[in-house]
C-alpha cells in the first residue's frame, strides 16, 4: 500500500501497481496508474517528492489524458500518509461522513447529504443495482469503498447514481413545514386566547346567574 | 414558565386545567407540542453530537419528524373518534396526542446525556443507546397520552381513537424518518423507512 494509492476515483477501477523500497529514511513507491482524468483526486495530501505527475489542490495531474502513467512518490519513514485513512478494503463496516451531492455520473456511486455504513456493491452486482437502484444501499461488507475529498463516494465497478425516493427539495419541503407548523400553532395560540377569554366569561355568567 | 411547569402534569397523567375549558385545553396542547420540539431538538443534538454539522441539522429534523407526524395524525384520530368516541372530548383527545408526545420527547431529552456519553466514547453503544431511547420513549408517550385520555373518563369510545392515532403517528414517523435521515451518525433499518423495514 503505497501513497498512490490514495489516488481515488475512477483510476483505482483500473490495474494499478504499487512497489514500494525503502530508501534510508524515506520510502520510494513506483506506481501504476491507469489514467482516466487529467486529475485524480487524493484522500490525503502527499507530502513528498513526486514524479510523473504533479500535485495540484490535493490531486494528482498529468500530462496526457489515457493509457498508463508510472508515478514515482518519496514518503518519509515512518510517515502517518502511508496509511491510507478513507480508502480501505472495508472489512466490516465504515462510517463516512458528510457525503455531498456531486453530479457527475462517471464517479458511479455518488449520493446526498448522507452518512453511510459501508455501501459498497461487488461488481457482479451491477446489474440488479440497475434494476433497483435502491438497493444500493444494502450494505455489503468486503467492498472497496473510495472517497475523494470533494464528498462523493465512488464504488468498484458501481455504475449509476444512486436514487433512494428523496428530491433535494426534501429537506427544504421539511424545514417549510416544520415553521408553517410552529407559525400555524402561534396563531392558533392566540386565537385560543381570545375563545378562552370568552369561555371564561361565559362561566362568569353562567355562576352568576345572568345567562 | 407557570405554564409550561404545568405540562409537566400531564406527563403524570393529570389533568391540569381539568375545569377550564376546551380553549384552555388546546392551549395546553400547544404548549406541549412547543416543548415537545424543544425536547426532540436535544435529542437531535446528542445523537448527533460526532458530527458537528449533523448536530446542526438535528436541530430541526427530530423536531420536525415528531411535530409533523404528530399532525399527520391527528385527522385520522378526530376522524375515529367522531365515529367510535364519545359525542364530547375532542379537545381532551388532541391534547392526549400532545401529551403523549410531550412525555415520549421528556424521555428523549432525558436520556441525551447518556446518548452523547455512548456516542462519543463508545465504537458501537451509541446507536443501539440512541435507538433503544426511541423505543423507551414511544412505548412512554403511548403510555402517558392513553393514561391521560383513560383519567378523562372516556371509557373504551376514546381507545379506538388513542389507537387509531398510535398507528398512524408510527406509520408517519418511519417515513418522516427516513425524509429527514440521516439523524444518526450510522445507516439504520429507518433510514429507508417502510421500504428498510418491511421489504429488505
Amino acid at each position: 500500500m503505497g501513497p498512490l494509492m490514495l489516488a481515488l476515483g475512477t483510476a483505482l477501477a483500473a490495474p494499478v501497481h504499487h512497489d514500494g523500497e525503502r530508501e534510508g529514511d524515506a520510502i520510494v513507491w513506483t506506481s501504476t496508474v491507469a489514467v482516466t482524468d487529467r486529475c485524480l483526486p487524493l484522500a490525503t495530501p502527499l507530502t513528498g517528492e513526486v514524479e510523473g505527475a504533479t500535485v495540484e489542490q490535493d490531486a494528482l495531474c498529468f500530462a496526457q489524458v489515457g493509457g498508463t502513467a508510472t508515478v514515482t512518490t518519496r514518503q518519509p519513514f515512518p510517515d502517518d500518509a502511508l496509511r491510507p485513512p478513507l480508502l480501505a478494503d472495508v472489512p466490516q463496516r465504515v462510517r463516512l461522513h458528510g457525503a455531498r451531492y456531486v453530479p457527475d455520473d462517471r464517479l458511479g456511486l455518488v449520493h446526498g447529504t448522507r452518512s453511510w455504513w459501508s455501501p459498497g456493491l461487488d461488481p457482479g452486482e451491477r446489474k440488479g443495482l440497475d434494476r433497483d437502484p435502491r438497493g444500493a444501499r444494502a450494505a455489503k461488507s468486503g467492498t472497496r469503498i473510495y472517497v475523494v475529498p470533494d464528498g462523493a463516494i465512488t464504488a468498484h465497478g458501481l455504475a449509476g447514481r444512486v436514487w433512494d425516493g428523496r428530491s433535494p427539495w426534501t429537506s427544504a419541503g421539511l424545514v417549510a413545514l416544520l415553521g408553517g407548523t410552529l407559525l400555524g400553532l402561534w396563531g392558533a395560540y392566540r386565537g385560543l386566547e381570545v375563545w378562552a377569554r370568552r369561555e371564561r366569561v361565559q362561566a362568569w355568567l353562567t355562576e352568576n346567574g345572568m345567562e | 414558565m407557570l405554564a409550561f411547569g404545568r405540562l409537566f402534569e400531564l406527563v403524570g397523567g393529570r389533568w391540569p386545567v381539568e375545569e377550564e375549558g376546551s380553549a384552555q385545553r388546546l392551549q395546553v396542547a400547544i404548549r406541549a407540542a412547543v416543548a415537545a420540539v424543544g425536547f426532540a431538538a436535544i435529542y437531535g443534538l446528542a445523537a448527533g453530537s460526532t458530527d458537528p454539522m449533523l448536530a446542526l441539522g438535528n436541530l430541526w429534523k427530530v423536531p420536525a419528524v415528531v411535530v409533523l407526524s404528530a399532525l399527520t395524525a391527528l385527522p385520522a384520530g378526530l376522524l375515529a373518534h367522531r365515529l367510535f368516541g364519545p359525542e364530547a372530548g375532542t379537545s381532551r383527545l388532541v391534547v392526549a396526542l400532545a401529551a403523549g408526545n410531550f412525555a415520549a420527547t421528556l424521555v428523549l431529552a432525558a436520556l441525551s446525556p447518556l446518548i452523547a456519553l455512548y456516542y462519543n466514547s463508545s465504537a458501537f453503544w451509541g446507536a443501539p443507546i440512541a435507538l433503544g431511547s426511541v423505543a423507551a420513549a414511544l412505548a412512554v408517550g403511548l403510555f402517558s397520552g392513553g393514561r391521560l385520555l383513560h383519567r378523562s373518563g372516556g371509557g373504551w369510545g376514546m381507545r379506538v381513537p388513542l389507537a387509531v392515532i398510535a398507528v398512524v403517528q408510527l406509520l408517519a414517523l418511519l417515513q418522516f424518518t427516513h425524509l429527514a435521515s440521516p439523524i444518526l451518525p450510522e445507516q439504520t433499518v429507518f433510514d429507508r423507512g417502510a421500504d428498510g423495514v418491511w421489504d429488505r
